[in-house]
């Protein structure tokens, strides 16, 4: 058995003259719960389908569980769980038949009674149509089709994309109960930062295509800091300290956005730009992802003066 | 199994379609039988035994040529209906991903389709032909009974809704854009159907049928194979 579940080496994707992918190479080992974040068109979607062989890559390679993405056999796409952005599942199908025809690709893995149990769990008869149900209950029957095979590897594209709070919670409970199952991996892209940091412990941050960080959730929430400085003065015009990504001045405050500046770095530059007293300001994942991501130079949305 | 199940899905997903086509046809067909047997129509029939050349060129010739115009419409409208549910309406409901995220392959997945489509078509074209032919020679309406040759007609009409269906699915699957390539498998269609009523005989008609089902058969094929979904 491959101790790496999930590898891509240069992988690039262009539709047409639009790069989508950027010469993505990642490795993820087995056992990991991965978070893969990035803003909407960052190409999330791309890779993971790229991933699982459903488009072609226009440069590099994948593999899934040690096998070319794209010319992944039956018996690897049987140990590999995929669920779509928005839940896209067989309309006129009921659940109880869409949990037949699936569970005829899982000979012998089919895990009937925990499908059941998560049906009843999350308050659904096993008669209703796929139509007739709402998104969140559409996520929930994808997640229990994902998971009654005991997948080895779990590919999720956005999966709590529309959800509300509670059905976000139970969404992932049920994904906590697959990791809590030894040597399960999960990679999962989501716009909800919150989710990430209860569920994942390795992040892979994607920005226009390229891959920007990829690392243990801790380590990226050790990296990223705001810190705030107060001078008696105006802040200096210039600011030269190691890993700098974005600064905000105000009259006599200034505020930093660090990427892997050490505390040692910042108590040396805040004694030498004689600043009177500093703060690590509290920023949460979300916080984090937004400083990080952000396109250089952008500092507000909306400009009122222009109104 | 695992071609069971899809076959299954795909049989239900035409199921409609085929219902439809065959219902129509047979209200259509016993309307016309019945508007015959009125006009007394039979009196024609009886100088039939000795034509040994309908085509289904010729075939407006005859008296029953009316019907065949309907079970080439029936058989095209099917095919077109069949050919858009199959590989047309995924990409707007977005679930290729899931059909095709299985532990089986491709050519599998396409096969399901294919048999599902063409167990649609004959069940309610192929047969329901049958069934009429079958009323024309019951003495319910004539006397005389129709040349073998007119059943076979028949299905050679029915069999170009094939062209239809396949040239519909190609088009489906192109992503091109539809007024560059995207229609090409339709057009492929409607060339080869041009070309097919314009044999004169039977026989070759069967053969130019053969051969334009199996060339759009092996586009789709490597069509479906390399596509990006």
């Amino acid at each position: 058995m491959t101790d790496t579940v999930l590898e891509t080496q240069g992988l690039t994707k262009y539709f047409g003259s639009r790069m989508v992918l950027d010469n993505m190479t990642v490795k993820i080992p087995r056992g990991c719960i991965c978070g893969f974040v990035g803003r909407n068109g960052s190409g999330k979607t791309t890779a993971i389908k790229l991933l699982l062989g459903l488009l072609k890559p226009t440069a590099g390679s994948s593999k899934l569980l040690g096998c070319d993405s794209q010319q992944l056999s039956p018996q690897i796409r049987q140990r590999v769980g995929y669920v779509s952005e928005g839940h896209r599942l067989i309309r006129w199908m009921s659940i109880a038949e869409i949990a037949r025809f699936q569970s005829a690709f899982f000979p012998g893995q089919w895990d009937g009674k925990f499908f059941r149990e998560m049906i009843e769990y999350f308050g659904l008869s096993k008669k209703q149509k796929i139509k007739h149900l709402s998104t969140g209950e559409r996520a929930q029957v994808s997640l229990a089709l994902a998971l009654a095979p005991n997948p080895e590897l779990l590919v999720m594209d956005d999966p709590t994309l529309g959800l509300d709070a509670a059905i976000r919670r139970q969404f992932l409970e049920g994904m906590i109960r697959l990791i809590m199952q030894q040597g399960r991996t999960i990679l999962f892209s989501s716009h909800i930062l919150g989710d990430v940091e209860r569920v994942a412990d390795r992040i892979l941050v994607i920005d226009k295509g390229a891959i920007r960080v990829d690392c243990s959730l801790e380590q990226f929430r050790n990296a990223v800091k705001k810190v705030r400085f107060v001078f008696s003065q105006p802040p200096p015009a210039k600011i030269n300290i190691e890993g700098l990504l974005r600064f905000k001045t105000s009259e006599k405050e200034l505020e930093l956005v660090l990427v892997g500046t050490g505390e040692e770095k910042i108590a040396e530059w805040a004694k030498s730009a004689g600043a009177m007293d500093y703060q690590p300001v509290n920023m949460n994942l979300e916080d984090q992802f937004i400083e990080y991501t952000a396109p250089a130079g952008q500092t507000k949305l909306f400009s009122w003066e222009g109104i | 199994m695992k071609f069971l199940a899809l076959l299954k899905k795909e049989l239900r997903e035409c199921l409609p379609w085929a219902i439809s086509a065959a219902a129509f046809l047979l209200i259509v067909g016993n309307l016309m039988l019945w508007d015959m047997a009125e006009r007394n129509i039979e009196y024609q029939y009886r100088a039939f035994e000795r034509y040994s050349d309908v085509t289904y060129f010729n075939l407006q010739k005859y008296p029953l040529g009316s019907m065949g115009m309907v079970l080439f419409m029936t058989a095209a409208g099917l095919g077109l209906a069949l050919g858009v549910r199959q590989f047309w309406v995924a990409d707007f409901t977005g679930t290729w991903g899931f059909t095709l995220h299985r532990s089986t392959r491709r050519t599998t997945i396409l096969a399901a389709k294919i048999c599902a489509g063409l167990i649609s078509f004959t069940a309610a074209v192929g047969l329901v032909w049958c069934y009429l032919f079958w009323r024309l020679n019951s003495s319910d309406y004539f006397l005389v009974s129709l040349p073998r040759r007119y059943l076979i007609v028949g299905w050679l009409i029915g069999g170009t809704g094939l062209l239809f269906y396949i040239g519909a699915g190609l088009a489906g699957l192109s992503k091109a854009k539809w007024y560059t390539t995207k229609l090409m498998g339709l057009a492929f269609a409607l060339w080869m159907f041009v070309t097919l009523i314009q044999q004169w005989t039977l026989w070759w008609g069967f053969g130019t049928l053969a051969i334009a089902v199996v060339v759009l058969l092996y586009l789709m094929w490597e069509k479906f194979l390399n596509r990006e979904f």
